[in-house]
């Protein structure tokens, strides 16, 4: 069980005072008094800090005098191969990630350029701390977790491998210059493959050095795969929820006992019913227009031939606000998905925790909505 | 005018699946039905307003939608407005069939007034 008394150290290592100065501050007032943060401008002191206190996290810089950052990954991985380490830097050198995730580092995040774009660092990072504090489940990480890991991936065009174990099984997600490419869990590749590593619940995963797949299983922008594997999630939870209350109403019912059978009379055979699969019907492809990832602060992360990239984030964030008032007004929960069919056409809005993402696609008919619908 | 809108949705909001429903007028006035077990009178009211005050936005922003569907964890709110500013919203669960919901949005926009 959690600790909730517990603070999470998290040591920051750094030869930018003022970058620790800020992350000092920002993370504090997100972390609301839930982290203990160490600042340690040179290896030296940092060295001394972790001899004196136990960490949850260390965060390292690359660039530093005297002893650069991956010399110090590597000594801290020697001596504390159980702490999680986390690389944050200005370097978007892919040979130097490689290196940093195969000598020890857990994550390899690249120095926003803006501070609205440190939320999304403090976010992933505090999934592995929050981890830490779950006695027993040391590397179980919340599904928003690996969601996060895969847009700071994508969106920094990095090329990694993602390795996921859960529930006994082990699976893959390939990213290649920011794109992923294949997904693979037992049998399953492809699509179908990345929906499902997406939608369990627990698990561990691993960022690894790329090395190229015996094959590509997916062509399709990642967003596209993240906005449905959130959507297959969800279908899943609510396939389990209507489950669950179905027993319960079951379990609830006066049951009238199973009246005796003749002698001469066999109970008739009935076959298992196995799920049928539904034809998937040929149908257009919708195109896609244009692709804008927002944080909820309106902030542009990423933007893929957006016509008015400025309009589009104000109305993102127009609906942002306005779906979580409704959803506290009308007590229907949270919104995660604002959808616009038009003549043709089709905008869509995907809220997440810390970014929306806008899609707008083309060539939409009839038959895809109601495709769509169905599912 | 308005007594042929008041009409139609009476006669429309009693499918199965509805929670709550409601017409937001061009002249800011609201014909609502509100449900004993789904969403008040105040919050139907509250959800128009910011509906007509949504679509609104969108138009002055030179991208107007006559249709916004908001998905969220415990039911869907479906929302259209029509070129002459009248707004309907729709709350319903799973239990509204997307056939009726269409016959629905597409009268609403084509009923004559």
């Amino acid at each position: 069980m959690s600790n909730p008394t517990h603070r999470k150290r998290v040591l920051f290592v750094d030869d930018d005072q003022s970058l620790l100065e800020m992350i000092e501050n920002l993370f504090n007032l997100w972390a609301k008094g839930s982290w203990e943060i160490l600042l340690a401008p040179t290896t030296g002191k940092a060295l001394a800090l972790l001899q004196e206190k136990p960490m949850d996290l260390i965060v390292i810089d690359l660039h530093m005098p005297v002893m650069d950052g991956f010399q110090f990954l590597k000594l801290v991985h020697r001596k504390y191969p159980n702490l999680p380490k986390a690389i944050l830097t200005g370097s978007v050198d892919n040979a130097y990630r490689d290196l940093c995730l195969a000598n020890g580092a857990d994550l390899y995040l690249q120095k926003p350029s803006a501070i609205d774009q440190m939320e999304t660092v403090y976010s992933t990072l505090n999934e592995i701390v929050d981890v830490q504090a779950q006695d027993g489940f040391r590397g179980v990480l919340r599904r928003v977790g690996l969601q996060e890991v895969l847009q700071l991936e994508c969106l920094g065009t990095k090329s990694s491998v993602l390795e996921i174990a859960t529930q006994g099984s082990k699976g893959s997600i390939f990213i290649k210059n920011g794109s992923i490419i294949h997904a693979q869990i037992g049998q399953t590749k492809g699509e179908e493959a990345f929906n499902r590593l997406l939608a369990y619940d627990t698990g561990e995963f691993t960022l690894k050095p790329y090395t190229e797949p015996g094959e590509e299983s997916i062509n399709c922008q990642w967003e596209m795969l993240i906005m449905e594997a959130a959507r297959v999630r969800d279908e899943i939870q609510e396939k389990a929820d209507a489950a669950k209350a179905g027993q319960a109403a079951a379990a609830a019912a006066p049951k009238p006992p199973p009246a005796p059978l003749p002698p001469s009379v066999k109970t008739p055979f009935t076959p298992a019913l196995k799920p049928q699969k539904q034809p998937n019907p040929i149908l257009p492809q919708p195109k896609i227009e244009e692709i804008i990832v927002c944080t909820n602060q309106g902030e542009a992360l990423y933007e893929w031939q957006a016509t008015d990239a400025d309009i589009r984030m104000e109305l993102a964030r127009l609906l942002q606000t306005r779906a979580e008032h409704l959803g506290k007004n009308l007590n229907l929960g949270k919104c995660d998905r604002i959808e616009a069919p038009g003549n043709n056409t089709r905008m869509v809005f995907q809220i997440q925790k810390t970014c929306t993402v806008f899609v707008r696609s083309s060539n939409v008919t009839s038959e895809i909505l109601l495709a769509g619908a169905a599912k | 005018m308005l007594t042929i809108f008041n009409n139609w949705l009476d006669d429309n909001s009693q499918a199965l699946g509805i929670l709550g429903a409601g017409v937001r007028y061009n002249d800011k006035t609201t014909y609502l039905i509100p449900k004993e077990n789904g969403v008040n009178r105040e919050k139907m009211e509250n959800t128009c307003q910011v509906i007509a005050e949504v679509f609104q936005t969108f138009k002055l922003r030179k991208s107007p939608v006559p249709q916004l569907t908001w998905k969220f964890e415990k039911g869907i709110l479906h929302t259209a407005m029509r070129s002459d500013g009248n707004c309907l919203c729709l709350i319903t669960n799973d239990q509204l069939h997307k056939e009726e919901l269409d016959r629905i949005f597409y009268e609403f926009q084509t009923l004559w007034g």
